[in-house]
């Protein structure tokens, strides 16, 4: 403490930094001692190979040979070798398959097999997805026992899905978004990246003689039925084709057909349906007055791999030109890219290449180049599909990845001389410090303007697209010519850098809304795309008027039956901690859905479901006008409401105890109040610790596993201006309140255990990270943590979902592991942190209290959880990723094996937030300390002893504003 | 008026005058009362009523979900005699009155008669620039931008450039900075509607009396503007003033957009966070109720000491 006191009244900026060094390496010895070796969670060798592994570019570099002709069939039921539970199932679907269903650990199947010739091979597979959770199968492939290069650790079979009705409408008239089903059946696939960025299927180089294929489970079960090891079949040239056409004399078709993209026979996944447009009038089919489910959005159907199939009816045998109609108003100077199969195959090779470029509105596609293409088609029903591949841009966007990590690791290099904030009037001699970060850098500029040069030949020399490449070569140049101009370039590097990671982000989107698609008889004319002004007009008036008549906000439900109570339930506005997007429309019309499909018919009441604005509930339920059940409040809400008398006690009804068996008690924790429990809980989270496996290995570092690991940590990472990130508001505290074994409040709950000896040392703990460690106070995690500057924080697990969506430039190169922990006496790691999350209530105004506990009982139930939770996944992507409190429809959820493991070992440690009356006022005066302690460099101990005898004053003076009430309802 | 027209009728009309009952004066000039009634209306439901609740209401313990219990003057009592952080909370309203309403309506119509002088054009422009943050609600930010905590924030990064500073500084939660930057950031936005009406009034004043007073013999500019310029303008001062003294009493939304609610230590704390934590967070209406009024009768005794001295401009 003298140490402190020096550091502020000295102010001689060498003493400071040394007794700032003296002091923490004082503190971090005193860890050191009398603490035992901590065991670092396990963590599979294949993932820590895996991004050290080459990338499919430079494995294809290393032999010359070409695609060998010869195909070996492998018998895919007798495996030669295997670990787990691998059996034969036969008759699934009239065929037998081999399962591999992902019940344990390391699970595997290996065939042996013989090539004559060396050469490239490619790697056919049927397979069945068996019923399993619905998420992504991936399995890794080895080649006599190696993973030949990083991509075969990850590849995805996928599935197939369909709508379970069409055309539904709610009592309105509007049409709702269709169910979706997975079909189940065998599918034929080449293995290929499913990231999409190699667009033909993988090739695997193999020698004369024998070898191993292993194929390892990464997730969900799989029938394999058959192998087969050879390659595909060369396609025609489109010219080819017509030559044969020509000779074969086929007659052009005089009749053509038509069907609508959102009557899609399957798809590749459930985000994709229809959704409804009414900006034009020449959409089909369109009704001002009600919203019918009439295009295919682009924003749903833009990912690589994604698919749709259509089913067309031919309806005589002929040559067909074949149309969409297409808008693609979001790639300015760019393009979509699409693959087109017909019957399940390419015709030719140009259709694995099929752009549609930028244009404003609405228009009629035809498939073809300078001409529009041919396509021979016999009487009947045929299949359509577009796939939504990278066409030309898949090399460009590898390339652009490999050399944004290349740059990175510049960026870090550079950081490590020069810290955030370089200093413009040194001389830093980058050319000897750095010598080989300046190689790395001059090999980048010449990629970068190769990549720059095939940007341009394939999407034009326009603006945007180039300009991101052109501002980063700049600066590039810029370093490269002057190093000692990097101190004041630096900032700007980074940025453009970030600006080309997030530009192969958007590159990658491939979005096109298509209205419908049709056969055309060559000597047709093309269809009309626009209505007409007259037509345009009136539509535009019917739009205007219906605005008065709608109701856009109640979300009503049809048919309800007579006689029974109605519930209104709430859904306030709020945003979900962690999620991306807040509770809105989307959530709402989701809820309404179960409780239409799943709930109306066996429930005991009718449920009036309505979206109202966030801070709605107080006024209302003061005016006596509330409903009788709101979702989602946050945690610190309900026991404010419960203390007034506004909510009914929820541990009072019958079967309370088996209802609140499906939560951690944690999380019921911050509801209770003198025993009585008042709400349950809706969501769950957590933090985690996330860390860069890449740069914490080239620092030889591991994911510390206690404190005592992340001090050392910090040294190394500080050594290479690195930062770690921990949290700055009270969670933070009370992680280390908890982890010494100490609860915030007395057993009464009138009092902080603040000022005790143990909380005084976890506050000590807590903001030493940031006076003596100087861990930065504000940042923003995502962003440091893509580009490697914070390579180690602690941040809440629905992080999980932004990293999977928004970084995929470090995919794979992160890991995620429990909060470090504490080390007890008995030398077990107490890793104990705060959970927080949402809940719901029933208002004690309700007239209908029972069958507003049906419904909360049916809410929060397994199965109504799970639904809701994959439902959101599947029309808002995996960013919004539904945390729920039900600890089985939690485990349920598709997260990683890492992840998973990570969540269900963190889980174990979790404590939830007590709330008492005035416990508002302990998250203000702990920050109240912090930036006393951190700002001013205040005495840590004194700081939260005052503020925690504050604390205690309002926390008394609420109390006896309670009492008091209390004393009145007595006399009553 | 009225009585104007009374006394120009006449024969009797004066004792009629003295019999007639209010409810028969109001018959009389119905018409009157009706071309009133839709600015009553809305002048009682949404100004007179709120007031007189807030008035009952602050002598009550009313937690806004149960029915308000009376207590006398205890919110009163505890509001000066036991809460520190309302005391600092008044101190801190009064520094940020004192400081962003005279200096703000001083700037105000300084600058407004600075820029009366220059070219129409490039008057729009300047009106434009100083108006512009006051229009354009969260321009604010800005500040929070430039003054960020982080060492990629503008001023942090440049000051450690230059060396001056070896870590960034916390601007806004660093009691050694926060309050001086919160009133820089007032007076910056407090150039609104005021500094507007100025400028208007500079265009409507009359030139002859210019004429008129330098025939008179008037000294210097001073004097101009003492006697000629700041009387012809007193309707725009008043209402600049009224305008600059609600403003600053009102002041909360912005501290908070900058320094975060509440403020560290509650060094920048004023009445209208009070009574918003006790409002909204702590849910003491009545204790709230009793901040609001304290607010409402310095904000009323505040202007009426205004336009007493504003009376005397000129004199």
């Amino acid at each position: 403490m003298t140490h402190r006191r020096i550091t502020v009244i000295g102010k001689v900026w060498v003493t400071v930094l040394l007794l700032c060094l003296s002091f923490s390496l004082q503190a971090a010895t005193l860890m050191n001692t009398g603490s035992m070796l901590a065991i670092i969670p396990g963590e599979t060798a294949q993932e820590k190979e895996l991004f050290e592994l080459e990338t499919y570019r430079n494995y294809l570099n290393q032999h010359s040979d070409d695609i060998a002709a010869a195909t070996v069939l492998v018998d895919a039921l007798r495996p030669s070798n295997s670990a787990g539970d691998i059996r034969v199932l036969d008759n699934v679907d009239g065929e037998s398959g081999l399962l591999m269903p992902a019940t344990s650990d390391d699970e595997y199947v290996e065939f042996t097999f013989e090539v004559q010739e060396a050469g490239y091979y490619l790697i056919h597979m049927r397979y069945y997805p068996y019923e399993g959770n619905g998420n992504a199968i991936e399995r890794q492939i080895f080649i006599d026992n190696v993973i030949p290069f990083k991509e075969a650790g990850m590849i995805q079979f996928g599935r197939m899905w369909k709508d379970a009705e069409r055309h539904q409408t709610d009592a309105m008239g509007n049409e709702v978004r269709a169910k979706q089903i997975e079909v189940r059946q065998w599918m034929d696939t080449w293995l290929r990246d499913s990231t999409g960025v190699y667009d033909e299927p993988f090739r695997f180089y193999l020698s004369a003689g024998s070898h191993v294929l292993r194929m390892r489970t990464v997730n969900e079960p799989l029938l394999i039925g058959s192998l087969k090891i050879g390659s595909d079949k060369e396609l025609p040239s489109y010219a080819d084709l017509l030559t044969q056409y020509k000779e074969k004399g086929y007659p052009n078709a005089s009749r053509g057909s038509k069907v609508q993209a959102e009557d899609m026979d399957s798809k590749s996944q459930p985000t994709i349906y229809a959704t409804g447009d009414r900006g034009s009038a020449a959409l089909e089919p369109v009704k001002p007055e009600r919203l019918l489910n009439n295009i295919i959005s682009g924003s749903r159907f833009q990912n690589v791999g994604e698919w749709i199939r259509w089913e067309i009816y031919a309806p005589e045998r002929g040559l067909y030109y074949i149309a969409f109609k297409t808008r693609q108003n979001t790639k300015d100077g760019g393009y979509s890219s699409r693959r087109l199969l017909i019957d399940g195959q390419q015709p030719f090779k140009e259709a694995g290449d099929i752009r549609f470029p930028y244009h404003t509105g609405w228009k009629i596609s035809v498939l073809g180049q300078e001409e529009p293409f041919l396509f021979y088609l016999s009487e009947g029903k045929h299949t359509l599909e577009l796939q939504v591949n990278l066409g030309a841009y898949s090399d460009i966007i590898s390339r652009t990845n490999e050399v944004v990590s290349k740059l990175n690791k510049a960026y870090r290099e550079i950081l490590v001389i020069t810290g955030p904030s370089p200093d413009q009037y040194r001389d830093y001699q980058f050319p000897q410090t750095i010598p080989r970060t300046l190689d790395l850098l001059a090999d980048c500029l010449k990629e970068l303007n190769c990549i720059l040069d095939a940007v341009i030949q394939s999407a034009g020399d326009n603006g945007s697209f180039a300009a991101v490449f052109r501002k980063l070569i700049l600066d590039v140049k810029q370093i490269m010519d002057n190093p000692e101009k990097i101190p004041s370039k630096f900032s700007n590097f980074k940025t453009n850098l970030g600006a080309l990671a997030d530009w192969t982000v958007t590159a990658q989107a491939q979005p096109l809304d298509l209205d419908y698609i049709c056969l055309l008889p060559p000597d047709d004319s093309l269809p009309d795309v626009n209505a007409g002004f007259f037509a345009n007009l009136w539509f535009s008036i019917r739009l205007f008027l219906s605005s008065f008549t709608q109701d856009y906000n109640a979300l009503k439900m049809d048919g309800a039956p007579e006689g029974r109570p109605n519930i209104r339930v709430w859904l306030g506005s709020s945003s979900i901690p962690g999620a991306v997007t807040g509770t809105g429309r989307d959530q709402a019309i989701i809820m309404q859905e179960l409780i239409r499909n799943n709930y109306d018919t066996e429930g005991s009441a009718n449920i009036e479901f309505q979206l109202v604005a966030s801070g709605t509930l107080m006024p209302s339920v003061l005016s006596g006008i509330g409903p009788d059940i709101s979702l989602q409040m946050n945690a610190d809400e309900p026991v404010n409401y419960a203390l007034r008398g506004a909510l009914a006690e929820m541990s009072g009804f019958e079967d309370f105890q088996e209802v609140a068996g499906r939560f951690d008690e944690a999380a019921l924790l911050p509801y209770t109040f003198n025993d009585k429990i008042y709400a349950l809980p809706e969501t769950l989270t957590f933090p985690l610790l996330f860390y860069r496996k890449d740069i914490l290995q080239e620092m030889d570092l591991d994911a510390p596993d206690s404190w005592k690991e992340v001090y050392a940590a910090i040294f190394r990472l500080q050594n290479k201006s690195l930062e770690f990130g921990l949290q700055v508001d009270m969670s933070g505290y009370l992680m280390f309140l908890f982890q010494s074994c100490a609860d915030i409040y007395t057993e009464e709950g009138d009092a902080v255990t603040f000022a005790t000896e143990k909380g005084i040392v976890a506050f000590n703990k807590w903001t030493n990270f940031f006076y003596s460690y100087k861990c930065p106070i504000s940042y923003n995690f995502l962003n440091r943590f893509r580009t490697g500057e914070m390579p180690l924080g602690i941040a809440d697990f629905t992080f999980y979902n932004q990293l999977s969506v928004f970084a995929p430039e470090i995919a794979g190169l992160w890991g995620v592991v429990p909060v470090p922990g504490m080390v007890e006496e008995n030398g077990k790691l107490n890793r104990t942190i705060p959970c927080g999350g949402v809940g719901c209530v029933i208002l004690e105004q309700s007239a209908h209290k029972q069958e507003a506990w049906d419904f909360i009982r049916w809410w929060t139930d397994v199965d109504t959880q799970i639904a809701y939770a994959k439902e959101l996944e599947n029309v808002m992507g995996i960013a919004a990723r539904y945390p729920t409190s039900n600890r089985e429809a939690f485990n349920s959820l598709s997260w990683s094996k890492p992840m998973a493991s990570a969540l269900s070992e963190q889980r174990k440690h979790i404590r939830g937030v007590r709330q008492v009356p005035g416990s508002y006022i302990l998250s203000r005066y702990v920050d109240f300390a912090f930036k006393a302690v951190v700002t001013e460099g205040e005495e840590p101990g004194k700081q939260i002893i005052e503020y925690s005898r504050q604390i205690n004053h309002e926390l008394n003076r609420k109390r006896r504003e309670f009492s008091l009430s209390a004393d009145k309802e007595g006399s009553k | 008026m009225n009585s104007s027209l009374t006394n120009a009728t006449p024969g009797g009309g004066r004792r009629k005058k003295e019999e007639l009952s209010p409810f028969q004066k109001i018959r009389r000039d119905w018409k009157g009362y009706l071309f009133a009634t839709p600015y009553l209306v809305l002048f009682v439901v949404f100004t007179m009523v709120p007031v007189i609740v807030a008035i009952l209401f602050s002598f009550t313990q009313f937690n806004m979900l149960q029915a308000p219990k009376y207590l006398g003057f205890v919110n009163y009592i505890d509001l000066f005699f036991s809460d520190s952080v309302f005391l600092i909370a008044l101190k801190n309203t009064l520094i940020f009155a004192a400081i962003t309403g005279p200096v703000g309506y001083i700037l105000c119509f300084f600058f407004a008669w600075c820029i009366n002088e220059l070219s129409p054009w490039s008057r729009a422009f300047i009106t434009l620039c100083f108006y512009a943050p006051s229009i354009s609600g969260n321009a604010f930010l800005i500040w929070t931008l430039m003054f960020n905590g982080d060492s990629y924030g503008y001023v942090n990064g440049v000051l450690l450039n230059l060396g001056i500073i070896s870590e960034p500084i916390l601007f806004f939660s660093d009691p050694r900075y926060m309050v001086k930057l919160v009133i820089v950031v007032l007076l910056w936005m407090s150039l609104g509607t005021s500094f507007l009406s100025f400028v208007a009034g500079f265009q409507g004043l009359d030139k002859s009396m210019y004429e008129a007073a330098a025939v008179d013999g008037i000294r210097d500019r001073w004097q101009e503007l003492w006697y000629i310029t700041l009387p012809q303008m007193k309707p725009q001062l008043t209402f600049g003033a009224i305008m600059s003294i609600t403003g600053a009493f009102g002041v909360g939304d912005v501290i908070t957009g900058l320094v975060g609610y509440p403020s560290n230590k509650y060094l920048a704390h004023t009445l209208m966070h009070h009574l918003q934590d006790y409002g909204n967070i702590r849910f003491e209406m009545g204790y709230a109720s009793a901040i609001a009024v304290v607010l409402f009768v310095m904000m009323i005794g505040t202007n009426l000491l205004v336009q007493k001295l504003l009376s005397r401009v000129g004199d």
